[in-house]
């Protein structure tokens, strides 16, 4: 297996560096650049525009020909060093690794909030198929899935901040606070956590549920669960051994789908809560043109989707002893 | 799923988003003495003598930009939490453009949310007889944070440091450093200091001119005064990167304190600042906080003092909050529209502005606190001191508009492309009623919402638009030769209109080198009107930017107006006990 995982991994380099000379020709197709950003949306803009647009290009580092600026940023790569931003000057790695963490945690508890919803409903709708359950809970959780997040958003914060006071409004964690323990700084980072989860969370669980439903009752018909039952097994073993562990490939698959989302963010619940997040940096590196930025998360991303496929597929084993790996 | 299976999943899911946090970086270092999980802590410990004289006057009772707190006296102690944050923590550095800040950074002179020009390190100053020789007499209490006495050397070192070419700053277009003797030498790189700047004695300056200047006070607070001693050895064009851009020390009210990158900054109390110790022990700036879906709810709640600038339906809501406080006032300038001068008739672009009831607009999607204006500069110059009396007004007038269209041969069917990047929900309704009064006029008009780099190449590099929606329009009159004279056009300048009238530029050239102030005003007066009337610039409306705050942050000031902005006097700013 150790040389299948390396077979995959060697053959994702040159679609990762045709990943990087593909997100770098975008960019600079794409019209405008740091410096025109910067010069009509930037704050005092004002002041920027007293200065010509070629000193403003050569303070910023964008006066060289777009191959030199490439074959620069892919020299520094292989060194290990994602460079600086084009503004703040700051380390780009530095900055991925900051907002990755937010965003790991974020995805991570609304992704594990969908799995432990979905699939435990998804199992009980299958099992109590066409009963009172099953259309009730079905519809619930499609009405969850149907709220635009941005709504669901402005009525979690405005009930359980505002109203009920149960959790903070937005952000992180308390601004300036200090902490006795671990303990409380935990807390305080759970309690901020938890409404963008929640949102998050909900609006995924219907997905799982409805395949973890649909693919239980195949596996329910199955000939060898016939067999099973037949043999006197107690039906939670049926249930648990055999039935749910056929079911969960494709559910894995799909969960696996998810993982990418992890490090990706998203962009609308980031800034309704103000979760320093992947997406809110995405999107700053988009709008004011930062190239080094947006070629370091395009290739980060491709990264974690390449590891991601990598990961489903090494699942599969460990579900279905069928499947070997050569 | 039974009960008890659910409950082990629960507890399971909260152990595990524990576990997530966990990760997290590690418990923050105290930046206060003060607890900040909630605004409705009450300000640490010691409290001001009690004042003997009332602590405001009559006056800034009327003023809507400052919020006076007439039953509590002024109080130290306490952590203001504001949602705003400045763009040189988080989006750019300290360097790029250079503009001032008032926590950290003092500067030669202030002027005042009453627009005087008053006095901060230079406690006085005078010109001589011809206008080319000023000089700035210092305050000698004036300490940068880390102890070291701030002197005319410094004042020295900061503007020629703000002059070099390699420091990226915007200064030059609003005080005339190319004007100061020697700036000539540096431009050649035959020296490295101004001769027109000298150091008389460590308190005070003179600063000398090649050519009569006449506005410099009015200017020369527009740049933060740096330190020499920490900033002499760092070569310019490494200043971006040094480890004073992460960690400014400056002379300012507050000094840096903890910074954690994505969430706050806190700027704490400089004891030793030279007119006196701030009453606020410290101020958090929470960073990214600027949806107003966060800030409102945020303010509402009582988690920040200090929210965002607030428009239309949201700024009426708050009105009726008793704990909430709108300060500030209209700004100067408009949003406008720039329209391509080299492609739009003139009289296509008057039959725009007469096509427009801009009132109704505004009225509609404002609620009030916004007024249509008659042309964005009058709203910046109202006492008419440049702005000529004769400026044509364009009143809503489709009659006229459809007579000047017919007039300059206009063909109905013929489509003009506005592009804005202008996405808030009053923007787009005001462009979508706008869209439609010049339909009624005969103008069909194609929206185009794009985003600010877009909008900067079509505007600016490619000038591929009709009409281009930009933000608030230029406020004083030196204005004319940064960004509306036939030398700025792209790449030379960013001359968004690509106006172009040798005419205007004439006058405005002389009116800078007239030393009769009477003269002067007449030439700005002609120039004025000859550009209104070319409609270099369509000035739409003037808001009244008001920023939302908690009823308890006394003091508080907000006036936007040109570079250099008012003072907000943070120093003042105290919280009302609780």
């Amino acid at each position: 297996m150790n040389r299948y995982i390396l077979q995959r991994i060697w053959q994702s380099l040159p679609v990762l560096l045709g990943i990087t000379i593909l997100t770098f020709a975008f960019t600079e197709l794409a019209p405008g650049d740091a410096v025109t950003a910067m010069v009509v949306g930037g704050q005092r803009q004002e002041m920027l525009r007293n200065q010509d647009a070629a000193t403003l290009r050569r303070l910023y580092n964008l006066d060289q020909p777009a191959p030199v600026r490439y074959l620069r940023w892919l020299r520094e790569l292989l060194r290990g060093n994602m460079g600086q931003r084009l503004i703040t000057r700051t380390s780009v790695a530095d900055d991925l690794w900051r907002h990755t963490i937010p965003t790991v945690q974020l995805m991570g508890a609304a992704l594990l909030l969908s799995i432990l919803l979905g699939i435990p409903l998804g199992v009980a709708s299958a099992l109590h198929q066409y009963s009172l359950y099953d259309y009730s809970s079905t519809l619930l959780l499609f009405a969850a899935v149907s709220v635009p997040g941005f709504f669901a958003a402005i009525g979690a914060i405005y009930l359980f901040a505002v109203v009920l006071g149960w959790f903070p409004t937005s952000g992180y964690a308390t601004a300036g606070a200090t902490f006795d323990s671990h303990l409380a700084l935990v807390a305080d980072r759970v309690r901020h956590l938890a409404l963008p989860a929640l949102v998050l969370g909900l609006s995924s669980t219907a997905g799982i549920m409805r395949y973890m439903r649909t693919s239980m009752i195949e596996a329910l018909h199955m000939d060898c669960i016939t067999t099973a039952r037949a043999k006197g097994l107690p039906e939670r073993v049926v249930i648990v051994r055999h039935v749910l562990r056929n079911a969960l490939l494709p559910v894995v698959t799909i969960i696996g789908l998810h993982l990418p989302e992890l490090f990706g963010g998203t962009i609308i619940i980031e800034t309704i809560f103000n979760w320093p997040g992947m997406g809110i940096l995405y999107l700053d590196a988009v709008t004011m043109r930062d190239y080094p930025l947006i070629m370091s998360i395009v290739l980060v991303s491709a990264l974690v989707i390449v590891l991601s496929n990598l990961l489903t597929d090494l699942a599969y084993g460990f579900i279905d002893p069928r499947i070997r790996y050569e | 799923m039974n009960r008890k299976d659910r409950s082990w999943q629960i507890g399971g899911w909260l152990v595990l988003m524990g576990l997530l946090a966990a990760c997290a970086a590690p418990v923050a270092a105290p930046p206060s003495t003060a607890d900040t999980d909630a605004v409705g802590a009450t300000p640490a410990a010691e409290t001001a003598a009690m004042p003997a004289d009332p602590w405001y006057t009559a006056a800034e009772l009327t003023y809507s930009w400052i919020n006076i707190c007439t039953d509590t006296p002024p109080q130290y102690g306490g952590t203001l939490i504001s949602a705003g944050e400045d763009r040189a923590m988080t989006t750019n550095t300290w360097f790029d453009a250079s503009p001032t800040n008032q926590y950290l950074f003092s500067q030669l002179v202030d002027l005042s949310t009453e627009l005087e020009i008053v006095p901060d390190v230079a406690e006085r100053w005078e010109g001589n007889a011809d206008n080319t020789g000023y000089t700035f007499y210092l305050r000698q209490d004036v300490t940068f944070h880390d102890g070291q006495p701030l002197t005319a050397a410094d004042v020295k070192f900061s503007l020629e440091m703000l002059y070099h070419e390699d420091v990226g700053s915007g200064i030059t277009g609003l005080i005339p450093l190319a004007k100061i003797e020697g700036a000539a030498a540096i431009d050649a790189g035959s020296a490295d200091e101004m001769s027109g700047l000298v150091v008389v004695d460590d308190y005070t300056l003179q600063i000398n001119f090649t050519e009569p200047v006449y506005n410099l006070v009015d200017s020369i607070g527009a740049f933060n005064i740096w330190p020499q001693h920490l900033l002499a050895d760092i070569p310019f064009a490494q200043l971006r990167d040094s480890e004073y851009a992460k960690k400014p020390v400056g002379s300012g009210p507050f000094r840096m304190g903890e910074f954690v990158p994505e969430q706050y900054y806190v700027f704490e109390a400089f004891d030793g600042y030279f007119k006196g110790r701030p009453y606020l022990d410290s101020i958090v700036f929470r960073i990214g906080m600027t949806d107003s879906v966060a800030w409102i709810a945020a303010l509402e709640k009582g988690e920040i003092h200090v929210g965002g600038t607030i428009l239309g339906a949201d700024r009426e809501r708050l009105r009726e909050n008793p704990a909430i406080r709108l300060v500030g006032a209209a700004i100067p300038g408009a949003f406008s529209i720039w329209p391509n001068t080299e492609r739009l008739d003139k009289r296509v672009r008057q039959a725009l502005m007469y096509a427009l009831d801009r009132q109704a607009i505004v009225d509609g999607i404002f609620y009030g606190g916004t007024q249509a204006t008659v042309w964005e500069y009058k709203s910046a110059d109202p006492k008419g001191e440049w702005v000529g009396p004769e400026t044509p007004e364009f009143p809503y007038d489709p009659e006229r508009a459809r007579a000047l269209l017919s007039e300059a041969g206009w063909d109905a069917n013929q489509e003009l492309a506005f592009v804005s990047y202008y996405t808030r929900d009053t923007d787009q309704a005001a462009q979508a009623a706008m869209q439609q009064y010049w339909a009624d006029a005969g103008i069909k008009v194609r929206i185009e919402t794009m985003d600010s780099g877009t909008w900067g190449t079509r505007v600016y590099e490619q000038a591929d638009f009709d009409l281009a929606q930009g933000c608030c329009g230029p406020a004083n009159w030196i204005e004319f030769q940064q960004w509306y004279s036939c030398d700025t056009l792209y790449p030379d300048g960013w001359n968004a209109p690509r106006y172009c009238n040798a005419e205007v530029d004439n006058l405005v050239n002389a009116a800078v080198s007239e030393a009769d102030p009477q003269q002067r005003q007449t030439l700005l007066h002609q120039a004025t009107v000859m550009a209104a009337d070319d409609l270099m610039t369509m000035g739409l409306w003037s808001e009244n930017r008001m920023t939302a705050v908690r009823g308890e942050v006394c003091n508080f000031r907000s006036r936007q107006w040109a570079e250099p902005f008012p003072a907000m006097l943070p120093e003042t700013w105290y919280l009302a006990g609780q």
